[in-house]
């Protein structure tokens, strides 16, 4: 008796629990689920969305592979951008973060002003910086380091930020590192959370600035340099928004992103099939990124429970 | 003291080497060769990286107690510049925005700029699309994923560990994979150029706030749902009534990560939204820039406009938004 | 707030929200059809634009227009979107450049039938209009609305300055370089140039196709800059910025673009649209006069970019024959007239320009019959609907050209395999 009024309340929780997921459950059949599966059927055809879609099989695969510049192009672009970005983007925000461990006053004020260019909105954000990166000694950029050689005696030329092939993936870089903000914040929660034991562990045994740096602080918070390193890549290899509105690819397709080279494909283009052929390269691309740095943390990363086995 | 020496020098050398590698163009130029512009840029953060441990010899040779005090004073200055630049412009009349060298303080002082700016594009619309968007989607987010963060965290069902890594799984797949599926579905339905492709998935859950608030619910006791039990109270009631209330601050931490994302979306409307009378603010800025020429002047008082909801929702919020990012990143 | 008001209140708000939602889509008149019309157009075209819909709307009573207008860079997205979309637009203005693209698509509605039902007067168009950018693969897709034509337009007081006599139908390259060679002065001896002879901003295809070379062959599957007479023809451009110094390059240039330097009297020569003389010239240029003159004599022949808009039915509108009422009337005479007489806008219609409308118009260019007698000379761009895509990696492999940083003939034989591999994948 017991035992059947128990199976019936677990059934009846297990009823709710259902019906409470239930809204995550229809929005991942539909919108996720469903759209995956759909995505890797239109990637192996040939469809515009107007006229029906045809099957070819691998043939959008073959042709990224085989015949397309500027798949390669977008995906050097991209990979020089996150292996440019990413890594310069840590060192900067950790460093912002030990700055601001050290007890300074006004900790507040400079976390605020660090962090805010990084929730600001995409589109506003590439305004901006295409007014401050104009050629010549009219951008507020080229007219400060202008000053600043003036100062040395230094004769200098207007840099082109936007303009040249060389410049262009540099000043998004440099963009990028605008929003080292949100970054910071992490490291300085891990920072944080570091127990003080360990320092003075470290400073009894002679430990001086760099080397309890390297034997403490790195090590307990790897964790949250693990996190930040597999979230800067996955989101160095979506920019689109500031690319999109500030140099549409060029010049010379050397700003063209990966996400924005997909745009140009399904949009504009209307080759869908082709577009979510691409989408399902950079699926895989992310992927294996991932699972590398997954894989390779085993040897750097800390975890302190492990140690309390 | 011989040490701090040994560091300057050290920090000169190899700042040297971190020249080379900027201008490494030149220096291959010279050798006779040529670089392609991607090892250029390679090379260059490379240089970049090198020049960060000159930075780190120089600095540790030098260092002194107010140095945090003027590193970062440093550091804001650089940081600040664009934003203020933006909002100098704002305010400048439209023959001095280009100037060489560049006007500093705007003479004269337009206040009218923004005014003619929400003039020239119905700023005023966007401003209620986007309103509407972000308020509907902001409603849809904290209402179902506290609802499924709920069953997930509190309830006991079959296969429910197992689906909570289904959609932790989800979250790793890049929303490129489903763009162009999710169009097509809604454009069959025929919510191409409507609001309802960017508001109802709110509905639906997304799996970052759901994996966010059941975190946080799973810190809330059991003890107050086993009382509640014990009062007679039904699992909706425990949801709305005991716990939604606990876990207030995280709710305030999806609200303003929902606002966010929504308030800066630019590719959802960029791909769904068609009439100008539909606009989002972030599409109107980037109508701005004008058929023929732009008017920067009043694009930046524009900018200035779009970016202050959140720059007061950050200086009312702050603690949230700082809750949110560690939640999500020294627990994740 | 107890328990029922809870209950009450979660249960209403979704449903007053779903009501918003809905209510957001528009009301209808009975009897009314609301057609949506697209296009580009900065505050004085969408004026009159808004007038000329005005004047239609008295006409139909039943037929309500809402105009859209997007930047024209986004119209091309606007449209290819939208039609995926499902609600493309029901009447659009278009630009000959994206036509090959749009009509590749199939976006777009044949309009033969119509002609013949209603006996519109297509002979009046000027066949280079028709056939240029107004029928694909042999059915009409759409009807010209005005024609733009490239033409050299020149700083007169410049030129008596330094008494050099007017660009005439004679001139060949080597008489534009060598008035421009004479234009081009650093006036305060700084060491820089402060005005040059001539900018090189538009239609390097000119340049291309006056010394007899071609972009695409001839069913346009293959790319031909890698000919001769197609890189020769380029290298000359390429001269007048690197080896004669008489155009500005790219640094020079990027301050205030060459369209800015012209109308600020740094330019000498600026190759440009007929549509630059009302849009840009009539309200930035105060300080001296110009007019307009021929393209000079290439080697082979001489050429000029001819293009322009033309309105279209899209194939997925729903209100066709609506549609097709407001394509008759942006493309009447009244409209070409009007647009003739207040926009300096050349009429694709032959009667409308040759009339007083364009020709007697009282403002600079005085010059202005030379647009009309250039219109044999228009060379359209190659009818591919990859053109976006390929013009975007010429352009940008032309960037180097125009830097110095190579030979045309070397740009041209980088160029060419990779349009050669959009050709191969286009419609």
């Amino acid at each position: 008796m017991a035992k059947k009024i128990k199976s019936k309340l677990h059934r009846k929780e297990a009823y709710e629990g259902y019906l409470c997921i239930a809204p995550w459950i229809i929005g991942f059949l539909f919108l996720t689920l469903g759209p995956v599966i759909f995505s890797f059927i239109m990637s192996l055809c040939k469809w515009d969305m107007i006229k029906p879609a045809q099957f070819i099989g691998f043939g959008n695969y073959h042709t990224i592979i085989t015949d397309d510049d500027r798949f390669r192009q977008s995906l050097k672009v991209t990979a020089i951008y996150a292996g440019c970005a990413v890594p310069i983007g840590m060192i900067c925000s950790l460093a912002l973060a030990i700055l601001l461990n050290l007890n300074v006053k006004g900790m507040r004020v400079f976390r605020s002003i660090f962090y805010i260019p990084a929730i600001l909105p995409g589109a506003a954000v590439s305004m901006v910086w295409m007014m401050v990166l104009r050629p010549q000694n009219s951008g507020i950029f080229n007219a400060m380091l202008a000053q600043l050689a003036h100062l040395f005696h230094y004769s200098f030329a207007p840099i082109p930020w936007l303009t040249t092939p060389e410049w262009v993936l540099r000043s998004f870089i440099m963009m990028s590192l605008w929003g080292v903000g949100g970054g910071m914040i992490i490291y300085l929660a891990g920072l944080q959370s570091v127990p003080t034991q360990l320092y003075e562990a470290a400073e009894i045994d002679g430990a001086d600035g760099w080397q309890k740096f390297r034997t403490v602080t790195l090590p307990m918070i790897s964790p949250t340099l693990f996190f930040n390193l597999v979230m800067g890549i996955i989101g160095s290899f979506q920019v689109f928004t500031s690319s999109f509105i500030m140099t549409q690819g060029g010049p010379a397709n050397a700003s063209l992103f990966y996400v924005l080279y997909l745009y140009q494909k399904a949009f504009q283009y209307l080759q869908m099939g082709y577009a979510c052929a691409l989408a399902w390269i950079l699926f895989a691309v992310i992927l294996t990124l991932t699972l590398i740095v997954f894989k390779s943390s085993k040897a750097w990363v800390y975890y302190e429970a492990e140690l309390k086995r | 003291m011989i040490r701090r020496l040994l560091l300057l020098a050290v920090a000169l050398a190899v700042a040297a080497l971190a020249v080379l590698f900027f201008d490494a163009n030149s220096v291959v130029s010279h050798l006779g060769g040529k670089l392609s512009p991607a090892i250029d840029t390679i090379l260059f953060a490379i240089g970049v990286l090198i020049m960060f441990v000159s930075i780190a010899c120089f600095l540790t040779a030098i260092w002194c107690k107010p140095m945090p005090y003027i590193l970062l004073i440093l550091g804001s200055i650089v940081s600040l510049v664009p934003f203020l630049w933006m909002l100098g412009t704002s305010f400048k009349d439209a023959a001095n925005v280009f100037l060489d060298p560049p006007q500093v303080w705007p003479k004269p002082w337009l206040w009218s700029n923004y005014q003619q700016a929400f003039q020239k594009l119905p700023f005023a619309i966007y401003t209620l699309n986007t309103v509407q968007i972000t308020a509907i989607s902001m409603f849809g987010q904290i209402l179902s994923c506290s609802l499924v963060a709920f069953g997930f965290a509190r309830m006991r069902f079959p296969g429910r560990d197992k689906l909570f890594i289904v959609l932790l799984a989800t979250m790793m797949l890049p929303a490129q994979v489903t763009m162009i599926p999710v169009f097509k579905i809604f454009a069959t339905l025929g919510w191409y150029d409507t609001f309802k492709p960017l508001t109802v998935p709110a509905f639906f859950g997304s799996a970052f706030f759901i994996f966010l608030l059941r975190q946080y619910y799973m810190t809330v006791p059991h003890e107050m749902d086993e009382a509640a039990r014990i009062d007679g109270a039904s699992t909706w009631q425990i949801y709305s009534q005991v716990l939604l209330p606990q876990i207030k601050p995280a709710l305030a931490t999806v609200a303003i990560f929902s606002f966010m994302a929504n308030w800066n979306d630019f590719l959802g409307p960029l791909i769904y939204l068609d009439s100008p009378a539909k606009r989002t603010l972030a599409l109107g800025l980037y109508a701005f820039q004008g058929q023929y020429s732009t008017d920067w002047n009043y694009l930046m008082a524009a900018s200035a406009v779009v970016m202050l909801p959140l720059l007061i929702l950050f200086f009312i919020g702050q603690k949230y938004f700082i809750q949110g990012v560690v939640i999500s990143g020294v627990k994740g | 707030m107890n328990l029922r008001t809870l209950r009450i209140g979660i249960i209403a708000l979704p449903l007053i929200v779903l009501a918003l939602l809905i209510a957001g889509c528009g009301k209808q008149q009975p009897g009314v059809t609301t057609i949506r019309f697209a296009s580009w157009g900065n505050d004085v075209e969408e004026a009159n634009l808004r007038k000329l819909v005005v004047e239609f709307e008295k006409r139909h009573p039943n037929i309500k227009v809402e105009i859209q207008i997007t930047p024209w860079s986004r119209m091309q997205d606007k449209l290819m979107i939208s039609s995926a979309g499902g609600r493309p637009p029901d009447v659009t203005r278009i630009s000959s450049e994206w036509f090959p693209a749009i009509a590749a698509k199939g976006l777009l509605e044949p309009l033969d039938d119509y002609v013949k039902r209603d006996h519109y007067d297509l002979d009046d168009f000027y066949p280079e209009s028709i056939e240029g950018w107004g029928k694909w693969k042999g059915k009409l897709l759409e009807i010209p609305t005005d024609i733009d034509i490239y033409a050299m337009y020149y700083n007169k007081d410049m030129f008596d300055k330094y008494h050099i006599p007017y660009p005439n139908w004679n001139w060949t390259w080597s008489d534009y370089l060598a008035a421009a060679k004479k234009l081009t002065k650093d006036l305060n001896h700084d060491g820089q140039l402060d005005q040059w002879g001539t900018s090189t901003d538009s239609w390097w295809e000119d340049y291309i196709n006056e010394n007899g070379g071609e972009i695409v062959n001839a069913d346009g599957s293959k790319c031909t800059l890698d000919q001769p007479l197609s890189y020769n023809g380029l290298q000359f451009m390429a001269d007048l910025i690197n080896k004669y110094h008489v155009a500005p390059n790219a640094e020079e240039a990027a301050n205030l673009g060459q369209s800015k330097l012209f109308t600020t009297g740094k330019i000498g020569m600026n190759v440009s649209g007929s549509w630059a003389a009302e849009l840009i010239y009539k309200k930035e240029i105060k300080t001296f006069k110009y007019d307009v003159a021929p393209m000079p004599m290439g080697a082979k022949s001489r050429c000029t970019f001819i293009g322009g808009a033309a309105y279209a039915v899209l194939k997925r509108s729903e209100h066709k024959d609506e549609a097709w009422e407001l394509v008759k009337w942006m493309t009447g005479k009244e409209y070409q007239r009007s647009a003739a007489l207040r926009s300096q806008i050349i009429p694709s219609r032959r009667s409308v320009a040759e009339s007083g409308a364009y020709l007697k118009l009282n403002a600079p260019p005085a010059n202005r019959k030379v647009f009309l007698d250039m219109i044999k000379y228009g060379h359209p761009i190659p009818a591919v609907s990859c053109w976006r895509e390929m013009e975007g990696l010429i352009v940008s492999e032309f960037d180097l050209v125009r830097l110095g940083r190579e030979s045309a003939k070397e740009g041209c034989e980088h160029v060419t395999p990779k349009v050669d591999q959009l050709l191969r994948h286009r419609e």
